[in-house]
């Protein structure tokens, strides 16, 4: 009998969901959807976290176990994460390299090879390639003083990105910006840029028929895809890592090509492409009738009037809810502090602004070390944005309060204590009420950023959708993001006339400096 | 008459080159209305709030019914002496009514009516008043309203800081007479800082000229015109056309 009790909480504690992640573009999307489905076919509970933001992100979140598995190159493994930049050209020695330093220092494991290899593709107009007589990156590079460039941040910041290609064959651009993956090839179609960079893989390549120049003199390390699995999941379910291993050496490049060709120019849904591959690689038997009526893309109406929505926009409205609400709760009583020490409150102010320059990327990237992915790190991000608004019309409000009416009441017999509550804080609350507006609109859209951590809300589409080049899936999540600033706006609007209602306005007395 | 206040050599001095008071010394009776006059930069504020502790003398006395001010809690202090501004230092946000039962309330007294009557005194009708923002009384009403807030508590001293100053010549008159009905009513100690010698020698019984943060001359207006003691109080008294 306890034998059995034993092995049912053995079963029931095992059932954790297993939690696949990917990174915010197509390719991810569907090596990672595949993984899920695989592992499903397996007998394993899923959740999926796509989309998560970058290597930045998505790694450290596997090595904290708030993912277990999503796809990765060896490449970004020994550029971005090791920080080699000695690249050898050898895709087998490359992987022996991650493989073993990063299971090492992070015990991760990097499973063998997916099959294809998707390295970095420097790509022109057919135009400019036809005018400049452009075939390889040597090409390029006698005329790259002209041109200008639209890269992927990850493409402009890592040592084999734009400055090997500097090293390599001496390419400086005229100009460089940065771009979404998602956007580059229309900007490059569209003359905004004059070249990008892609992957071998992109199913836009052939889409907006730009042109790849041949990387003549090998300054791109390889790229093997790897499903690379987390610590958590090598413990708790080798069984899982024998699953996922099933997907090694099975996809080829021609058929990964093809699928983001699926993905991006016919806008089959992710889920229809992972399954048809599955099945035609026979690891998963043929439930095809199941997807039917999914295998196109939705319209935006479909898209908005999806029951995700509705819990999309709760899940935003609660990050804001919760993150302003601790914000005002914080912010106020630290600005009511800092009036009794004014020689210091400027300093504390500026330092809070400061974190109004931190890109939200970046900070939310900071988090998670420290709160893993998910709603937690969210909030605190959400938070640290929204204190300075508060804190700066709060201070400024109380300092600046009817000088006349506040000397006044301390020469009445107020105290310091009833001067600030019963004076300088409700005289101050108009402005206080503006930061808080401020606070409250600026979160709503920050908190669009929350999807990069997988903590939902209405980013959720939007980065989906960049990342899958769905227009309306981004409308689907953009519109009713804007929609709810201005709501939030309006409502806040209401309540800062209630707390300033009756009071004369305008005519404040003005006291003379004495 | 005992004094209700003596001011002992008090010096203040905003830097090591602003002197704001030099060595000042006065006593005011109790009932006796002083004007403060004096240029910008005299010392007259600075002295007048040096008596409600809202400056602190970097070295004199106080004395305030024989004990001295520096002993005292300064929201007490304050709370025994009315104080009117120049521009009435209403709060905003809160009704006449309120604005004028501030200091009874700081004291915890019960009695609603306090406001109400303090209105009547300065002239203005409850009825009417009393529920009004301030920012919807005029500029003679809103100085109305801040004597009977300073009145209201009945203090044994009143401290007024050019408190006609911004008003028109008319409104000005208005008001300057029912302050001297107000005080020969209720007999309480006025200091009343102002730079309008005429407005000095019709309401004060004794006036000190300041000049750079000294005490020129502190007599009753009928000396100070007789018998000017200084060159300053000479020239004072031409340019303000009294003699």
């Amino acid at each position: 009998m306890t034998r059995y009790l034993i092995v049912a909480a053995l079963i029931i504690g095992g059932a954790r969901p297993i939690i696949v992640g990917s990174k915010p573009f197509g390719e991810s999307y569907i090596l990672a959807e595949m993984f899920a489905q695989l592992l499903e076919a397996r007998g394993f509970q899923v959740e999926r976290r796509p989309g998560l933001g970058q290597t930045l992100i998505a790694y450290p979140a596997l090595v904290k176990g708030a993912i277990d598995v999503y796809p990765e190159y060896t490449g970004t493994g020994l550029l971005a994460i090791l920080g080699d930049s000695t690249a050898s050209g050898d895709p087998r020695a490359v992987y022996a390299r991650v493989s073993t330093a990063l299971g090492r220092r992070d015990g991760v494991r990097w499973l063998p090879p997916l099959g294809f290899e998707n390295t970095y593709a420097i790509a022109v107009r057919q135009s400019t390639a036809d005018s400049l007589h452009l075939t390889t990156l040597s090409d390029l590079a006698r005329v790259s003083s002209r041109l200008r460039g639209g890269l992927t941040a990850d493409f402009i910041g890592r040592p084999d990105g734009l400055p090997a290609l500097g090293r390599v064959y001496g390419l400086h651009l005229a100009e460089v910006k940065a771009l979404l993956p998602a956007v580059k090839y229309q900007a490059l179609v569209q003359g905004a840029v004059d070249v990008i960079d892609g992957y071998e893989t992109d199913g836009s390549i052939e889409r907006y028929r730009v042109v790849v120049l041949t990387d003549d003199r090998h300054a791109f390390p390889p790229y093997e895809a790897v499903a690379v699995v987390g610590p958590a999941l090598l413990r708790d379910e080798p069984r899982a890592v024998l699953a996922l291993n099933e997907l090694s050496d099975r996809i080829g490049v021609a058929r990964m090509r093809a699928l983001n060709r699926q993905l991006e120019v016919e806008g089959v849904p992710v889920s229809v492409i992972a399954h048809s591959t599955l099945v035609s690689l026979h690891l998963v038997g043929d439930t095809a009738g199941t997807f039917g009526p999914q295998a196109r893309r939705a319209t935006l109406l479909e898209y908005i009037r999806e029951e995700r929505l509705g819990a999309l926009t709760v899940r935003h409205l609660e990050l804001v809810a919760v993150s302003l609400g601790a914000a005002i709760l914080f912010a106020i009583p630290l600005a009511l502090v800092l009036t009794a020490i004014p020689t210091r409150a400027e300093t504390v102010i500026r330092a809070v602004g400061v974190l109004q320059t931190v890109p939200g990327i970046a900070l939310v990237a900071f988090m998670i070390p420290l709160f893993g992915i998910g709603v937690l790190p969210a909030l605190v991000a959400l938070f640290l944005y929204s204190l300075y608004p508060i804190i700066r019309n709060t201070y400024t409000g109380i300092r600046d309060a009817d000088p006349g009416a506040a000397d006044a009441a301390e020469a009445l017999g107020m105290t310091g204590r009833q001067v600030l509550l019963y004076v300088r804080l409700p005289l101050a609350a108009p402005v206080i009420m503006a930061g808080i507006r401020t606070a409250a609109v600026i979160d709503v859209g920050t908190a669009t950023l929350a999807a990069f951590i997988g903590a939902g809300g209405l980013g959720d589409p939007i980065v989906s959708g960049l990342a899958l080049s769905d227009t309306r899936m981004i409308l689907s999540g953009a519109i009713p993001a804007a929609l709810l600033a201005l709501a939030v706006d309006g409502a806040l609007a209401v309540t800062e006339r209630l707390v300033t209602t009756g009071r004369g306005r305008g005519r404040r007395s003005d006291a003379r400096p004495r | 008459m005992t004094a209700a206040l003596r001011i002992e050599c008090l010096t203040k001095r905003w830097s090591s080159t602003i002197t704001a008071l030099d060595n000042v010394s006065l006593d005011i009776k109790s009932g006796e209305c002083v004007a403060l006059i004096g240029e910008s930069g005299s010392g007259k504020t600075t002295l007048l709030r040096t008596i409600n502790r809202m400056v602190e003398p970097d070295s004199g006395v106080i004395w305030f019914n024989d004990r001295r001010t520096a002993e005292l809690n300064p929201v007490e202090l304050r709370r025994q002496m009315g104080y009117v501004p120049q521009d009435g230092g209403l709060l905003p946000h809160w009704r006449v009514r309120r604005n004028v039962g501030l200091v009874p309330w700081l004291l915890g007294k019960k009695d609603g009516d306090i406001a109400d009557r303090a209105l009547t005194l300065v002239g203005l009708e409850p009825a009417t008043f009393a529920t009004r923002w301030p920012s919807a009384l005029s500029g003679g009403q809103r100085q109305r309203v801040a004597i009977a807030r300073a009145l209201a508590a009945d203090p044994t001293v009143l401290l007024l800081d050019e408190p006609f100053g911004a008003l028109d010549a008319i409104t000005r008159a208005e008001l300057q007479d029912a302050f001297r009905d107000l005080r020969r009513r209720l007999g309480t100690t006025a200091i009343l800082v102002t730079h309008d010698l005429r407005e000095a020698i019709e309401l004060a019984d004794r006036i000190a000229v300041l000049h750079q943060g000294r005490v020129e001359q502190y007599a009753p207006p009928s000396e100070l015109l007789a018998t000017p003691a200084t060159e300053y109080v000479s020239t004072l008294l031409d340019r303000a056309h009294v003699r």
